[in-house]
């Protein structure tokens, strides 16, 4: 299972789609609240996460420290990390900021993309190779 | 077989379309427009993600020769909904959402429209007073960064000197430029940016590229004259 975690669902509804096109069985949390609570309950049955930068902060994480839900997915990515080391994450964002980008490059088990630069079917493809599932991917 | 360059029928029906959307655009009620252009934004995009959906039938070659003006498409859409969305929001977060779109890919153009905003804004409460300051800051800041990176302006002017010779010597691979100095090629982006944090170099003054072919001069007009014209 693929945990989708980002507040835009009428936005993300087509790489949700694409992603169950394609075989994958996703849960999509647009709280980073219940994205937490779903990631400790059922954390063996997650394969891999998807995650936005900036998201409200719900309850878990404080405004100021998130930079007004600017950064959440940062803390975010920091309490999946207590959670699990190794579980695969793609940073899914619109963030161009390159010390963030960076920041996440050099992160083990961890991709960054910007969302302008990956279609729909190009993230499954990424996911895809992630989860070394090349069969099905196309290029 | 479709011809991709004159469907039949299509550019009719395209032409009809926009034709229909210019005479509505008329007869829109002024309190009404915001949800007219929404609606007809809405539309286009419903359209644009079937043919996205479509492009993974393609073969690699093809894909190679659309695939830039692809991603650009799919942005021009979200940039004209998220100007929508701070103007007329469906919701409170939707306007929030779009105020974070604005901070990392609003343009100078958006900042005359977020002073705007600043003025009567849809919602009201101090961290979306403080959030609406942030992103002019941020949007005011970057691009006076653009601007005053001389290095990355220079690196630039350097990369497409020397493009043609490194299209022989590194296709595909990733090149990092300080001003005219080449500082590192690297099979992918991920590699550079490791060479980059292990040199210690301020991101701010790198110019980091894919060795490929520059992409020709696009003009967007072409894909949002149907909701901007005369709006």
């Amino acid at each position: 299972m693929i945990l989708f975690v980002d507040d835009e669902k009428r936005r993300m509804e087509n790489y949700i789609m694409e992603l169950e096109e394609s075989g994958y069985s996703v849960k999509l949390c647009t709280d980073v609240d219940d994205a937490l609570y779903f990631l400790t309950e059922h954390s063996k049955r997650i394969e891999l996460i998807i995650l936005d930068i900036m998201m409200p902060p719900g309850k878990s994480f404080n405004l100021d420290d998130t930079q007004m839900g600017f950064r959440t997915g940062i803390r975010f990515y920091e309490k999946i990390r207590e959670v699990n080391k190794t579980l695969p994450v793609i940073i899914f964002t619109h963030v161009a900021d390159p010390n963030i980008a960076e920041k996440f490059y050099t992160e083990k088990n961890c991709w960054f993309f910007r969302k302008i630069n990956l279609l729909e079917f190009e993230l499954v493809e990424e996911i895809n190779n992630i989860l070394n599932k090349n069969e099905k991917g196309k290029r | 077989m479709i011809s991709l360059h004159n469907p039949p029928g299509v550019q009719e029906l395209f032409s009809n379309l926009h034709q229909a959307i210019q005479v509505s655009e008329k007869y829109i009620l002024p309190e009404k427009e915001l949800d007219f252009e929404r609606q007809v934004a809405t539309l286009i995009g419903s359209c644009l993600s079937g043919i996205i959906h479509s492009a993974k039938h393609c073969s690699n070659n093809e894909w190679q020769k659309i695939e830039k003006e692809w991603h650009i498409i799919p942005f021009t859409y979200e940039k004209l909904t998220r100007r929508l969305d701070l103007v007329s929001p469906a919701t409170e977060e939707d306007f929030i959402a779009s105020l974070w779109w604005m901070c990392e890919c609003g343009e100078v153009e958006d900042l005359n429209l977020l002073k705007q905003v600043k003025e009567s804004p849809p919602f009201q409460t101090r961290e979306i007073d403080r959030l609406i300051d942030f992103t002019i800051e941020r949007i005011t800041k970057r691009f006076d960064t653009l601007l005053l990176s001389e290095f990355q302006s220079i690196g630039w002017e350097k990369f497409q000197q020397e493009l043609p010779l490194l299209m022989e010597t590194a296709p595909g691979k990733w090149v990092a430029y300080r001003g005219e100095s080449r500082i590192a090629i690297e099979p992918s982006k991920k590699e550079i940016y490791k060479v980059l944090k292990k040199e210690n170099y301020n991101l701010n003054e790198i110019l980091v590229r894919r060795i490929e072919p520059l992409p020709p001069p696009l003009d967007l007009r072409r894909y949002i004259n149907v909701v901007t014209q005369e709006g």
